[in-house]
């Protein structure tokens, strides 16, 4: 299969050089009812100090990937295959133990709930401590005195008496920043953020991203933002794919996609945002329907059962990702790409205006 | 408006922060709890200090017969040696007789006090119960924790074992165990104290085996392993690090559990005469020998039973008690 987002034209000559390219990136797991297909020929690359969004509902495959590029998946009744190159080395067959190598101090994760992400009967600064003395061989008080520069670095207020607490101490928003904290610590080049604020307060959302922003910029990393919610990574990322059904089916850089929309999916996405010019209690704009079951993927389109302007070939051939004319590296898989109308997005507060 | 709102939070008087002792918990040690620690820790006073305090037979000058301290008053006699024969002859309802000391508690059928006995019985009984468990712990707690984290065939092995020893009914295997290993040489007392703690323990092993295992079963799931995992640590660090310190609250409340459970087995297998030998006392060894002359004196027996019962249940109440104070809640705000 030729996939044309295998070739990124738009990366070449880029500042930071191509930190991570995924090519044709499979994922299945055995079950009781058959394999399902969490992942099917996803590619995407991204460069140092860029940032890709990857957005879909639950069940469309988006954690999966983060996990397998990681290498943190169960090697049990899990298949993978593909490429994935990290910094130029093919890292699609490394073991755990050549993996362990990578964690940590090349790339790391930021988990999406900081309720469990924290060791309970550890104290935050053990916690972070640990990988600085294990992985970069520092002694207990430089270990220390970084650990509480990096509480430091998330903007936990009186870092060194916080070194000393335990978890249950802390509210969630506090215990995300230590989880980014302890991603950061031994500075990883690439981090993956799996829905990192889906498990917090609304009111603290905005701050812990643009925190992980922030040190994405300061610190040059690349980074993967996994998350189900549109307006998480419209100022934030560099780049979006939206995936359903283990595929990507749009694919472009933020102000491309909002500007010119081509999927009927990414469509519905956006509508289903509510907006704040909506009288009260006005309904909101589901998208009808379940995703497919994935043991047995539909032939066709799989958006097409859920899907308005669904026609026979949808049922039969399945789209192809192909760029937009006129626009090379906006990606869409559709036999009826949406006219595009340009959506209204504050691209600073990923509000819809 | 973010940024504003995390200076002004930043530049705010750092938060008074009190704890310093322990993970957060939010339930006091209930009253039971304290009342039946307090009576564990008695316990393992007198199982420490009472034998320094034994009054031990000194033969009399005629070389028959025998004094037991100065025979006034309270005191602690030897509980194998110190044999009163003026007692057993009051007993026995021979004429004129008169008891060589004080028994708060009677004596058995050879003339021996019972209080004594089960004083200086306790260290015996808590020795073989804290052995055999502490075994049992350090054994079954790790297979479960490894079957639980590896899964795969470490689980298989594992359960597998659990499953066999659990198949038979306790007693049983421990009749079986002290019966083989004891074998015919049936002279040294603390030999059989050995194999008691040796066949108690292997009861023992599945029952912590299956806590550890389950407990580890829910704790590697959670993200922070994973989150440690993707930071580059090895199953050993997780294992010691992540796994374990969440797991030994659930295993050390079921070991409360198994020590006053273990008391009652040593027990029964001294009910059934496979308990400590003669020259070795111990509570189930008093309760086994009252049973014997349950009809003539039952106050023996039921001493005994008194005591171990009062054990099991400040080792149950203080089990319970642990697991609340410790029962860590992530979500503790």
């Amino acid at each position: 299969m030729t996939d044309p987002m295998s070739t990124p034209t738009h990366l070449t000559g880029a500042p930071g050089g191509e930190l991570l390219r995924v090519e044709n990136l499979q994922v299945s797991f055995g079950t009781s009812r058959g394999r399902v297909h969490a992942v099917s020929g996803l590619s995407f690359s991204l460069e140092r100090g860029k940032t890709i969004g990857i957005v879909g509902e639950s069940g469309s495959g988006k954690s999966v990937t983060s996990k397998a590029i990681m290498g943190l998946l169960p090697r049990k009744g899990v298949e993978k295959s593909g490429t994935i190159i990290y910094a130029g080395k093919d890292i699609s067959n490394f073991s755990g133990k050549q993996y362990r190598d990578l964690w940590g101090t090349e790339m790391a994760m930021v988990f999406q709930d900081p309720m469990t992400s924290l060791n309970p009967v550890m104290k935050i600064g053990n916690q972070i401590t640990e990988s600085l003395r294990v992985k970069l061989g520092m002694d207990k008080a430089e270990a220390k005195a970084t650990a509480i520069k990096l509480l430091e670095a998330v903007r936990i207020p009186a870092p060194e008496q916080r070194y000393g607490v335990y978890p249950g101490k802390m509210s969630g928003g506090m215990r995300q920043r230590v989880v980014i904290a302890m991603a950061l610590a031994c500075g990883p080049k690439l981090l993956f953020a799996d829905e990192p604020t889906t498990a917090l307060d609304v009111t603290v959302q905005a701050q812990i991203l643009d925190l992980l922003a922030e040190q994405q910029r300061d610190r040059f990393m690349g980074m993967v933002l996994v998350t189900h919610d549109l307006g998480v990574v419209a100022g934030r990322a560099d780049e979006i794919a939206v995936m359903y059904a283990g595929r990507i089916i749009e694919k472009a850089p933020v102000k491309s996609l909002f500007a010119n929309m081509a999927h009927p999916y990414t469509e519905a996405l956006m509508n289903s945002i509510p907006k704040v010019e909506y009288p009260s209690h006005t309904r909101l704009q589901a998208i009808g329907g379940r995703p497919p079951d994935l043991v047995s993927p539909p032939p066709g389109c799989p958006f097409a059962p859920r899907c308005v302007y669904r026609t026979d070939i949808c049922d039969k051939e399945r789209p192809e990702l192909t760029s937009l004319p006129g626009h090379p590296d906006h990606l869409f898989a559709c036999h009826h790409p949406v006219s595009g109308a340009p959506v209204p997005v504050d691209l600073i507060s990923g509000r819809v205006r | 408006m973010a940024d504003t709102f995390l200076e002004s939070e930043a530049s705010l008087p750092a938060p008074p922060i009190e704890d310093r002792q322990g993970p957060k918990t939010g339930t006091k040690m209930p009253i039971t709890g304290w009342i039946s620690g307090i009576y564990l820790l008695f316990l393992i006073l007198v199982a420490v200090f009472a034998p320094l305090f034994v009054a031990s037979p000194v033969v009399g000058a005629d070389g028959f017969t025998q004094k037991c301290g100065d025979g006034s008053g309270f005191a602690l006699y030897d509980p194998i040696d110190c044999v009163d024969p003026g007692a057993l002859d009051v007993a026995n309802g021979v004429e004129g007789a008169e008891i060589g000391f004080d028994h708060i508690l009677g004596i058995d059928g050879s003339g021996r006090d019972i209080f004594s006995g089960l004083v200086i019985g306790t260290r015996t009984s808590l020795i073989i119960a804290t052995a055999a468990v502490g075994g049992a712990m350090l054994i079954g707690g790790t297979l479960g924790i490894l079957a639980g984290y590896f899964r795969g065939k470490v689980d298989t092995v594992c359960s597998f074992i659990f499953d066999v020893l659990l198949a038979f009914p306790a007693l049983i295997l421990a009749i079986a165990l002290v019966g083989v290993l004891s074998g015919p040489d049936e002279t040294s007392g603390i030999k059989r104290i050995g194999v008691l703690i040796f066949t108690i323990g292997v009861v023992a092993v599945p029952l912590l085996g299956r806590i550890s295992r389950a407990s580890t079963l829910t704790w590697s799931e959670r993200e922070f392993v994973t989150a440690s995992k993707a930071l580059g640590a090895k199953n050993g660090r997780i294992i010691l690090r992540d796994i374990f310190p969440n797991v030994l609250p659930a295993m050390s409340s079921i070991a409360f559990l198994a020590v006053g459970v273990v008391i009652v087995t040593e027990g029964s297998l001294s009910l059934l005469g496979l308990g400590v030998k003669e020259d070795s006392i111990s509570w189930g060894k008093i309760l086994g020998l009252g049973n014997d002359r349950l009809r003539q004196d039952p106050t023996m027996a039921f001493a005994a039973a008194i005591v171990i019962t009062l054990a099991v249940m400040s080792l149950n109440m203080f089990g319970d008690a642990l697991r609340q104070k410790f029962d860590v809640r992530e979500s503790a705000l």
